[in-house]
């Protein structure tokens, strides 16, 4: 699961801190831990201080680790949609609060089967075997066809393969 | 995985490799990819993960998670984050609570002699895990609760308990960052290495 972890200092700790007493929302908790839960397995999900769901379906989990310094977690299933709930947490954030960014790292799990299909097609396999098709139908030749069609294969096999197994 | 990132984890791992631990490079484990992993006798294993900047919370998540995944394949396993930055607290809160060790890894002329202390201190946890019967990695990280058990129950002695105590203390001081003298990593590794003779008896 892609995620982004950051340590934010903050200048004007009054505003964001007595946002805290709109933070306790147990039913947000709950979904947020189900949700890394899920993707980390058998693990202790540590308590935040405040859980919010963002519109592409981020959990941003924030807590105050210092007088002037904030932690932000957010967990995603996807990695655009983490960056882009991650940006927007923080364009929230800064409206209330004027902070600096100390650090922010992006992070995101090795890329499963169905991924790696996908990147594959929409990166050109998919062309790869329209193509044979329709030279196919204007030039006609025993074989081909069959050939053309398992080349398209291998490739599209492959390439997942390797995109499956690098290392992100 | 950025060039500066490589070639940090390359660094560790032949470290690793010189202080004489078996090292395997990116392993696949479930759905994660371990950077190092180090297998010890009688079917133990750690994971190792080595970040070349801070370490967050899903990180050390994601080292539990592999932990727990490989305890399928492995009699007891255990979990370390080794990163260039000095740990926030709530990340070493969470590691703690899910037995992962963070070490952070700071330039200086001893730095072979604290993978040797590192890899020691895996041992022995795995060692204490094995004796136990209980794949239970956070007890002995969370408060040597695990030794504080074992001791209770007479299975180690005063002399290995309290010399248990002195090597968290050690690596408590290194996950903050503390530097520590040639003579401090001498006599702690000195001391692994006498609990590691005795566990094995």
């Amino acid at each position: 699961m892609p995620y982004v972890t950051s340590v934010l200092q903050v200048t004007n700790v009054g505003a964001l801190t007595s946002l805290k007493t709109n933070w306790n929302d147990d039913e947000k908790r709950v979904n947020a831990e189900k949700f890394i839960q899920k993707f980390f397995s058998k693990v202790k999900i540590p308590r935040y201080d405040a859980y919010f769901l963002f519109p592409k379906g981020s959990h941003i989990c924030i807590r105050q680790t210092t007088n002037n310094e904030f932690l932000l977690d957010c967990y995603s299933n996807k990695l655009k949609k983490c960056t882009t709930d991650f940006s927007h947490a923080l364009r929230r954030l800064r409206s209330i609060s004027p902070f600096t960014i100390e650090s922010v790292d992006f992070e995101s799990e090795a890329t499963t089967l169905e991924t790696a299909l996908y990147e594959t097609l929409i990166s050109g396999g998919a062309l790869l075997f329209v193509l044979p098709l329709l030279v196919e139908k204007l030039v006609p030749v025993d074989y081909r066809l069959t050939s053309y069609i398992v080349a398209a294969l291998l490739y599209i096999i492959g390439v997942t393969f390797y995109s499956w197994r690098k290392t992100d | 995985m950025s060039k500066r990132g490589q070639e940090f984890e390359s660094k560790v791992a032949s470290e690793l490799r010189k202080s004489g631990f078996p090292i395997k490079e990116n392993v696949r484990i479930g759905k994660w990819e371990a950077d190092l992993i180090m297998e010890t006798p009688g079917k133990g294993a750690v994971v190792f993960e080595v970040k070349n900047r801070n370490v967050g919370i899903p990180d050390v998540l994601s080292v539990a998670s592999m932990a727990n995944n490989m305890s399928g394949s492995f009699t007891v396993t255990s979990g370390t984050i080794l990163t260039t930055a000095i740990p926030t607290e709530p990340v070493l809160e969470t590691a703690a609570d899910n037995g992962i060790a963070v070490w952070p890894i700071i330039e200086n002329e001893n730095v072979t002699k604290t993978f040797t202390l590192l890899g020691r201190i895996s041992e022995i946890e795995l060692q204490l895990n094995r004796i136990s019967n209980e794949n239970n990695i956070h007890e002995f990280i969370n408060g040597l609760a695990l030794a504080k058990k074992l001791h209770n129950q007479n299975i180690i002695d005063d002399e290995i308990f309290s010399r248990i105590q002195t090597i968290v203390d050690v690596r408590n001081k290194i996950a903050h960052g503390q530097v520590l003298s040639n003579d401090d990593l001498d006599s702690a590794i000195d001391n692994c290495e006498k609990i590691l003779k005795k566990l094995s008896h």
